[in-house]
Order: structure tokens, then C-alpha cells, then sequence
């Protein structure tokens, strides 16, 4: 469904973050909200990128490191940021991003490939780069976010 | 069309099965009152529909068979058949094949092959008045084919009521109405008979005219304006609902219950009076629609009891018993999910009550009991459980048979099945592999015992028990289950900075292990650590290093306080850091990114909104590879420490305190039990300290009063009292004591004490620890000379001397 959205058309929008120095963005249509300061209760033995669970109006909501996730080091550990719940394939999942943008409408068809500086785990999630006047934003695939990936399948078993 | 046709398909498997529950229901009821019309009216209208959908399928068999049932019950309907016991086992038999095809028909959707021309015939003879064969036996109609009667030995004489079986009979898609007998056209009736009859030789031949059919129907339709409304209304009542649907609701409804306490404070803050007021209507609104929301997910158990009634007529007909069944609150309601996990525990609890438990007429004659024999179901509301008691006054548990059979399946040896109270024997019955009953029958050894359901009920949460006196007065099971899944009661502990749940129903118990003042400490077992809790050894889990919290193994000087858990394959020690409280906690799934993480059985959320973990212990014990390791090499004490002297050199003594004399024991043998009791309990009757225990006076005995060189105190009654029972002579005296330890094994063999103390008879050595036994011997004589109350009464001689050596 997510993908779809990609595929077609011009004009989407797509609510962007920041994690270290990079700049991310995701369907917009795919956040339900965002939110600062909930509390994660850390889940032992849980996959490494997943800090822990969060208590969203009596929903659990497991969320994602995405320091962890897309293997790109943490500076400040302590700054616990700002979580975007996303509703991706029917369960909620929050990213934990250092901070959030604004959201921006861009056509999907000027997306290019990934470059090849990234890390390997962040190249499995990254849709497409789409360059801006000052910069570049990596999009990413919801759906893939929460998939379990190459580096976490080990640690469960 | 072929996706519309599962439609209506599924549908039809759906009432189909729904009208055969009601038909067995009504059936067992008119049993009972044979001359109940509506019951009649009702039974016939089920098949009758039944048999109109089967056509519109072309499922031929179905139809068929529902024809020979209806065309039966239309003669009882009539009043030209009376209905006696050998009709019904008959008709219910036709329900029992029609049943069967239609489980075949919703898993293949295809009507399976079979000939059931034997019941049908036999249906068929019936209703013409004939004598039917031999009773048929099973609802396997196939075998029956031998029994065949030759079908030109039924006369076809009465008229039928019903039309013959067309391919498609439109009355499947209107309204049904009972059809009223065509009693003026006894010619065509005759010719659907021997069409009947014809097709229950299985011989396929085309059936009589549709047209005509149609025709009869219309008109009876036309006759009975009024039966068709009626029937119109009966269709009206529930509606089917799918599950995922009502649980999205459910989710909706938290969702604007948690919107409305939003919206609550701003009524306080704002001076609008119809701001105010529409708040609060939304706020009664919210509120009545969660507690009609909760009320759906719940079913009365008569759900399940339904099929008892049939269950115990065709059991107690079988075995040749007499049985009433009695309900009392079938409208008792839990939660769906629930009552599916208690319906196969039920069933085979209701099978073994009818099997084992309700005795043959004539035995019950000779007790003195009435012969038919009383089964009663009793559902209630108690503490937030729902309790579901099987009472009847059956024989009872035979508790002899229940000791051979234990020897019997190596469960005990025969020494300790002697000694088997009647409680731990009806324990044993739960233990897998067991089974009393000598001839396996085909109702209840099954394979399936009452582990099995024993197991089934408390994985949901639930408990079992049986209360069975010796005397032959009945037996009754006692079920607590839960009200929903997905509350239940659990206890908090702490590990590092964590709280953990732990589910209670694997809880078996909290103990605190002083590793200081215990001389064996943590014992190690190939690389496991294990501690001694009454003579029997648990491995332990820490629970920080299992979860990766931290690496902290206890010091030699730690105290710990151990979850004693349960889980399918092993009993184990949790260590844990703390113990916090017990809560009832709302389960959650933690979801699909945690998936094959066995430790934990879900999330709740805490008063505090923070998230906190529920353990699943089978999961941890699984992970662990503590089931595999105990499993490799069986826990066995003389395989642990080899130091330790053989068993029969030892003897079961119960540890405790008493300030300024430390630890102390005394043999179990002496113990009836121990007892805490409250300062206001206790009595004084002159000099002497009394309690009442019981339907008796217990005297109370200061221990630390009768050992030499202890201090002299009076007993301080702000807090309360430990006492150990001694039967003393058969009357019970209460040992006070500051505080109850545990139960050891200490060496039988004693060391003497010099100089000998009062009250001592000598000292034990447990590991390096040295423990004095009391000389209750010599603590009754004092006590007995010190209050003497006129009735000299010598202590019963205790030889504890005997053993000093």
C-alpha cells in the first residue's frame, strides 16, 4: 500500500527527520502521529534496534532506534528525542529520531538510488535519494523498517 | 457466483449445525414431556428447513435422510404415533448421519458418499406404524446395511404430509411454514411413500413431480397465514456478527473511552453550561456503550451445557443408567474464548461422572438411593471467577481402587500408597496416565485423563478440584475459571531496574534463602545451581543474567528471595531482587517484532502508564534449556552431594527460632502443623494461656519458658504468635515460638549435650551448623507439673532419647 503511493504520481507528502547528519523522510499518509518523552520499557533479549515498548493511549507500540537501525552512531545517547508513530501494515511502530522537520511535498519520480556511502543496513530501508537545493533526503520504506532484518535475526535465537 | 455460493453454502453448514444443536436440546426436553406440542412443532419446523436447504444444495443424502426424519415427525406431530424411547434413539441416530455429512460438507463442501438407507428405511417403518429392527446401535449407518429390513415389509398406508424431495424446492428462500397435512389427497401421499421407499434402497430414480410439490406448498402456506408469521419472527431474533469486527469495536471503545477522559477536565475549566452538559451525555454515553461493548464478548455457558442434555441421555442409555440432569445457572456468562478451552474439560468430566461415578439402578437400590441418579451443573459468579461445579450422588471416588491402581502404573510404591491420605490420593488421579476404570469403555478411556484436563484448565488461568467423602454420598468437581483471558492475577518482582509479572497460576511460592546462615548454600549440579526447599531439589534461574540484565550471581553472604515457578516440564527457582506486589494485570500481546522471544507472555501497563513485562515461565524454562538439562539428567538428591549420608540416616525436622537461643528443631513426626495466630485469639484461663482451636481449647506453651538458660519473658502478645501443634495425648497443645523456618534433614544421629539442658535432648549437626533438638518429652512432664489441674496426665512417652547415641 505504502508503496503504491510511491510508485504513482507527483506531488506526495512526506514528513522528514533528522538522525546524526543525515535527513530522512517517510510517506507522510503512513504517520499517525508525533511524540516526545513516552516512556520505553526495555524488552530483554528483544532485537537490538528495538529499545523497548511504549504505552500509546493503552496501545503497546514497539520502538525503533533508528540510531540502531540504520547503524548510524548515536553522539548524544542521553537525548531521548522524538518518537513518529507510523501505522505500517496494520501495527503501530514508533521511530525514535533526534529531531523532526517539516513536511514536504515532492514527486516521487525524481527519486534516484541510494548512494553508495551508506551503511548496508540503512541501504535495505532507503527507498530512494531525492536531492534538495541544500541537501539530500533519504526516503524511507516504511514497511521494510520493521521488518526483521540480516542484522537482527541472530540475536533472536 | 462461485464466491456467492460458498456464501450461502457457509451459511447453510451454519444453520444447519445451529438447528441440529436446538433439535438435540429439544429432543432430550420432549422426552421428558412427550406431550409437549410446541416442542414437537418446533422439532419438526428444524428439519423441516433442514431438509428445504439440503435441496436448494443437491445434496441428496442430506435430503433425503432429513425427509425420513420429518416424515416420522410429522406422524408424532399428528397424534397417530405416539413417541416412545425407541423412536427417539432412532430419529436422534438420523441426526447423528445428517450431522456428519454436514461436517463433511463444510470442510469439502462436497456431500460425501455414503448410504444411509438403513436408517432411513428404518425412519420410514416407523412412521408407517411397522415394528423397526433391531436397535440400531451407531450412528455409522453404513454397517447397518445387514439390518435392512425388506422394505415391501412396510406399508405404506398413512398419509405424508411432507411433498417429495424435488432438486430444487423453493421453500429454502421463502419463509417456512410448517406444512399442514394434505390429508385430501391420500392417493398422491401414497405415491410419494413408495417413492420414499423406493430411494431407501438406494436405488436412484427421478422423484415425483416438483410441481406438485410446489403446489402442496404454496397451499399449506396459504392455509396458515398465521404459522407463517409466527415463524417470521422466530427468524428474527440474533444477529451474526464476525469476531474481528466486534473486536475492532472493542479497540474503538477504549479508544473514545480514553478521548472522553481527555475531554473530562475541561468541563472544570470552562463555565458553559451546555459545554458541561454535552460533555456529560457524551460521558454516560461512552459509558454504557463499554459495558454493552464488554457484555459481547460474553456468552452464557449454556452455550456449552447445551449439548449435555443429549450427552447424558445417550451415556446413561448406554450403560443402562439412570441420570437426571439438573442446571442451575446456564445464564452465567464468560468470556467466548474461554468457554471454547472449558467445553472439552466439561464433556469429558460429565462422560466420567455418568461412566465412573453414577452407579447401575440396582446399586443404587441397595444404597438406599433413588434410583434414577442426579448429575448437577451449577455455574456462579464468585470473586470475579466463574466457578462451574459437577455434583452428583454417585458412588464417589473408590479410594482403595485409586491406591492399586497408583502401585499398579508405578505412580508409588506400594509402601508410600499406603500411606496415601484420601486428598493425595485424589491428587494421583490428576497425575498423567491414570485411569480406574477396569474395562476401558468407549465413553470415557479414551487416552485422554484427567491430567489432560486438568492441564486444559489451568492454562487458562483456571483451577480443579474434587471433594469426594468416603461414604458413597457422590462426588463433586469444583472449576474456577477466569471471567476473560485477558485479565489475570500476578505478582511483581524486581530485577535490576525492571519489574517483571509473573503469571500466578505458575506461581507456586515465594521463599527467602539466607545463603549466610544456610551451611549448604547454593548446591551446584553439573554447572546448574540448585537449592533444597523441603527435602526436594529446584534448579534456580537468575533472573538478571537470563535476561541479560546484568551479570550479578548472589555472594555467599546474600539472601535471595526465590519465585518458586511451576512450568510444563520443570519446577524452578526464579531469583529475583525483590519482591513488589500482586495486581491483576490486563494482558497484551507485545507483538510481531518480538516474535520467537519465549520469555515473556505479554505486556501490561502499570497505574503509572509505564509498560511493564509479564514473564512466561514454560518460555524462560525453555529458553533456559533448564527443561532439556533436567530432563538429561534426572534430579536426584544422592547424585548431588555425595558427602551427605543416606537418607534413612536422616530424619524430617522442622527449624525454628527463639530469640537468644537461635535455631532450634523438632522432629515433623511431632508436628500436626503449624499455626499463626492473633494476639486477640489468645486467652487467658487463669495462669495458663489458651486459644481455641477448632471445637477445642488449646493450651498454649511458651517453649522458651521450659529451656534452660533462657530468658524469661512474658510473651509478647502486640504482634502475632507462631505456634507449632503437638497432639498431645490426642489433645492438641500449641508450642509458641518466635519464628517458623523450614523443614530440614538432619543426621538421626544426635550428639549429646554437657552439661544436659533443660528441655534439649541433644543437638543435631546440619552441614557445619549445630541445631538443639527440643525434649518435648520433658517440656510436657514441666508443664504438666506446673499446672497441675488436678487430672494427672502423663505425656505420651516420647523416645527421643532413643536416638542419642
Amino acid at each position: 500500500m505504502t508503496t503504491n503511493h510511491l510508485t504513482l504520481n507527483e506531488g506526495q507528502d512526506y514528513t522528514t527527520f533528522h538522525i546524526g547528519e543525515l535527513f530522512f523522510g517517510i510517506p507522510a499518509i503512513d504517520v499517525v502521529e508525533l511524540s516526545r518523552n513516552l516512556d520505553v520499557t526495555a524488552v530483554p533479549k528483544g532485537p537490538s534496534y528495538v529499545s523497548g515498548l511504549m504505552n500509546l493511549r493503552g496501545q503497546l507500540v514497539p520502538a525503533v532506534d533508528m540510531h540502531i537501525r540504520l547503524g548510524i552512531e548515536n553522539s548524544k545517547s542521553d537525548n531521548k528525542g522524538v518518537s513518529i508513530i507510523l501505522s505500517s501494515s496494520g501495527s503501530q511502530v514508533a521511530l525514535i529520531v533526534d529531531a523532526v522537520g517539516e513536511i514536504l511535498s515532492l514527486n516521487s519520480n525524481f527519486f534516484e538510488p541510494p548512494p553508495n556511502k551508506l551503511t548496508a543496513l540503512a541501504k535495505e530501508v532507503v527507498l530512494g535519494v531525492y536531492k534538495l537545493p541544500d541537501r539530500l533526503l533519504l526516503i524511507l520504506d516504511p514497511v521494510k523498517i520493521v521488518e526483521n532484518t540480516s542484522l537482527e535475526t541472530s540475536a533472536l535465537t | 457466483m462461485d464466491d456467492n455460493l460458498d456464501e450461502i453454502l457457509g451459511e447453510f453448514v451454519i444453520e444447519a449445525g445451529e438447528i441440529l444443536d436446538q433439535l438435540d436440546i429439544d429432543f432430550v426436553e420432549l422426552e421428558k414431556n412427550p406431550d409437549e406440542k410446541k416442542l414437537i412443532e418446533n422439532i419438526f419446523r428444524g428439519m423441516h428447513t433442514l431438509k428445504g436447504s439440503s435441496g436448494f444444495f443437491a445434496f441428496k443424502r442430506l435430503e433425503k435422510l432429513a425427509h425420513a426424519c420429518e416424515t416420522l415427525l410429522s406422524k408424532v406431530r399428528e397424534g397417530q404415533i405416539a413417541l416412545n424411547q425407541e423412536m427417539v434413539t432412532t430419529l436422534l441416530e438420523g441426526f447423528d448421519a445428517l450431522r456428519i455429512i454436514i461436517t463433511v460438507v463444510s470442510d469439502t463442501k462436497v456431500e460425501p458418499e455414503g448410504d444411509d438407507s438403513a436408517i432411513i428405511s428404518t425412519l420410514l417403518t416407523i412412521a408407517n406404524g411397522g415394528v423397526p429392527p433391531a436397535p440400531v446401535a451407531a450412528s455409522d449407518s453404513a454397517s447397518l446395511n445387514s439390518d435392512m429390513p425388506p422394505p415391501a415389509a412396510a406399508k405404506p398406508a398413512a398419509p405424508v404430509a411432507v411433498p417429495p424431495p424435488a432438486p430444487t424446492p423453493p421453500v429454502a428462500l421463502t419463509p417456512e411454514a410448517p406444512v399442514e397435512n394434505t390429508h385430501d389427497d391420500a392417493d398422491q401421499a401414497e405415491e410419494v411413500d413408495q417413492v420414499e421407499l423406493e430411494e431407501a434402497q438406494a436405488t436412484t430414480k427421478a422423484p415425483a413431480s416438483p410441481s406438485a410439490s410446489n403446489a402442496v406448498a404454496k397451499a399449506a402456506e396459504e392455509k396458515n397465514p398465521d404459522a407463517s408469521k409466527a415463524s417470521n419472527l422466530e427468524l428474527a431474533a440474533p444477529v451474526k456478527v464476525n469476531v474481528e469486527l466486534l473486536d475492532k469495536l472493542m479497540n474503538l471503545v477504549s479508544e473514545l473511552v480514553l478521548a472522553r477522559n481527555r475531554l473530562l477536565p475541561f468541563v472544570t475549566d470552562n463555565t458553559d453550561l451546555n459545554f458541561a452538559s454535552a460533555v456529560r451525555t457524551i460521558d454516560i454515553l461512552t459509558l454504557e456503550l463499554q459495558e454493552r461493548m464488554m457484555k459481547t464478548r460474553m456468552q452464557p455457558i449454556s452455550q456449552v451445557w447445551g449439548k449435555f442434555p443429549r450427552l447424558v441421555r445417550d451415556l446413561s442409555t448406554e450403560l443402562g443408567k439412570k441420570v437426571e440432569l439438573i442446571q442451575e445457572g446456564a445464564e452465567t456468562e464468560l468470556d467466548r474464548t474461554l468457554l471454547e478451552a472449558i467445553r472439552d474439560p466439561l464433556v469429558h468430566i460429565v462422560r466420567n461422572t455418568v461412566d465412573h461415578g453414577i452407579e447401575l439402578p440396582n446399586v443404587r437400590r441397595a444404597a438406599k438411593k433413588q434410583e434414577v441418579g442426579k448429575l448437577l451443573l451449577r455455574a456462579r459468579h464468585e470473586n470475579g471467577m466463574v466457578v462451574i461445579e459437577v455434583i452428583d450422588d454417585g458412588a464417589g471416588i473408590n479410594f482403595e481402587r485409586v491406591r492399586e491402581k497408583a502401585i499398579q502404573n508405578n505412580l508409588y510404591s506400594p509402601e508410600k500408597a499406603a500411606k496415601l491420605t484420601d486428598q493425595e490420593l485424589i491428587d494421583t488421579i490428576f497425575l498423567p496416565g491414570f485411569s480406574t476404570k477396569e474395562v476401558i469403555t468407549n465413553l470415557s478411556g479414551r487416552g485422554v485423563g484427567m491430567d489432560v484436563v486438568k492441564n486444559n484448565i489451568t492454562h487458562i488461568g483456571g483451577s480443579i478440584e474434587i471433594e469426594s467423602p468416603r461414604g458413597s454420598v457422590g462426588t463433586k468437581i469444583r472449576l474456577k475459571i477466569p471471567l476473560t483471558l485477558a485479565i489475570m492475577p500476578a505478582l511483581f518482582v524486581r530485577s535490576e531496574q525492571e519489574r517483571f509479572a509473573i503469571p500466578q497460576n505458575s506461581l507456586l511460592e515465594m521463599v527467602r534463602f539466607d545463603l549466610a546462615t544456610d551451611p549448604t548454600g547454593l548446591e551446584d549440579f553439573y554447572g546448574t545451581p540448585v537449592f533444597r526447599l523441603r527435602g526436594r531439589l529446584h534448579p534456580l534461574l537468575m533472573l538478571n543474567q537470563h535476561l541479560g540484565l546484568s551479570n550479578r550471581y548472589p555472594g555467599k553472604q546474600d539472601a535471595i528471595n526465590i519465585a518458586v515457578v511451576q512450568s510444563a516440564g520443570v519446577r524452578f527457582g526464579l531469583v529475583v531482587d525483590e519482591v513488589l506486589d500482586m495486581q491483576e494485570v490486563v494482558v497484551k500481546p507485545i507483538g510481531s517484532l518480538f516474535k520467537g522471544l519465549l520469555d515473556f507472555a505479554g505486556a501490561t501497563i502499570l497505574g503509572n502508564g509505564r509498560v511493564a513485562l509479564i514473564l512466561d515461565v514454560d518460555g524462560i524454562a525453555m529458553s533456559s534449556g533448564l527443561i532439556a538439562k533436567v530432563q538429561s539428567r534426572k534430579l536426584q538428591d544422592d547424585q548431588v552431594v555425595d558427602r551427605q549420608a543416606d537418607r534413612s540416616e536422616e530424619t524430617t525436622m522442622l527449624l525454628f527460632d527463639i530469640i537468644d537461643l537461635g535455631s532450634l528443631a523438632i522432629p515433623l513426626e511431632y508436628i500436626n502443623r503449624f499455626e499463626i495466630f492473633e494476639p486477640e485469639r489468645v486467652q487467658r484461663n487463669g495462669s495458663k494461656m489458651v486459644v481455641s482451636y477448632g471445637d477445642v481449647i488449646m493450651p498454649l506453651v511458651v517453649v522458651k519458658d521450659f529451656i534452660g538458660g533462657a530468658n524469661k519473658q512474658e510473651l509478647d502478645l502486640s504482634k502475632p504468635i507462631s505456634v507449632i501443634v503437638h497432639m498431645n495425648n490426642d489433645q492438641p497443645v500449641g508450642l509458641v515460638v518466635d519464628q517458623i523456618h523450614d523443614i530440614v534433614q538432619v543426621p538421626k544421629k544426635l550428639f549429646s549435650l554437657t552439661p544436659p539442658q533443660r528441655g534439649l535432648v541433644g543437638a543435631a549437626l546440619m552441614g557445619e551448623k549445630v541445631i538443639n533438638v527440643l525434649d518435648l518429652q520433658e517440656i510436657m512432664m514441666l508443664r504438666n507439673l506446673n499446672h497441675d489441674d488436678g487430672e494427672a496426665r502423663y505425656p505420651e512417652v516420647i523416645e527421643m532419647g532413643a536416638q542419642l547415641q
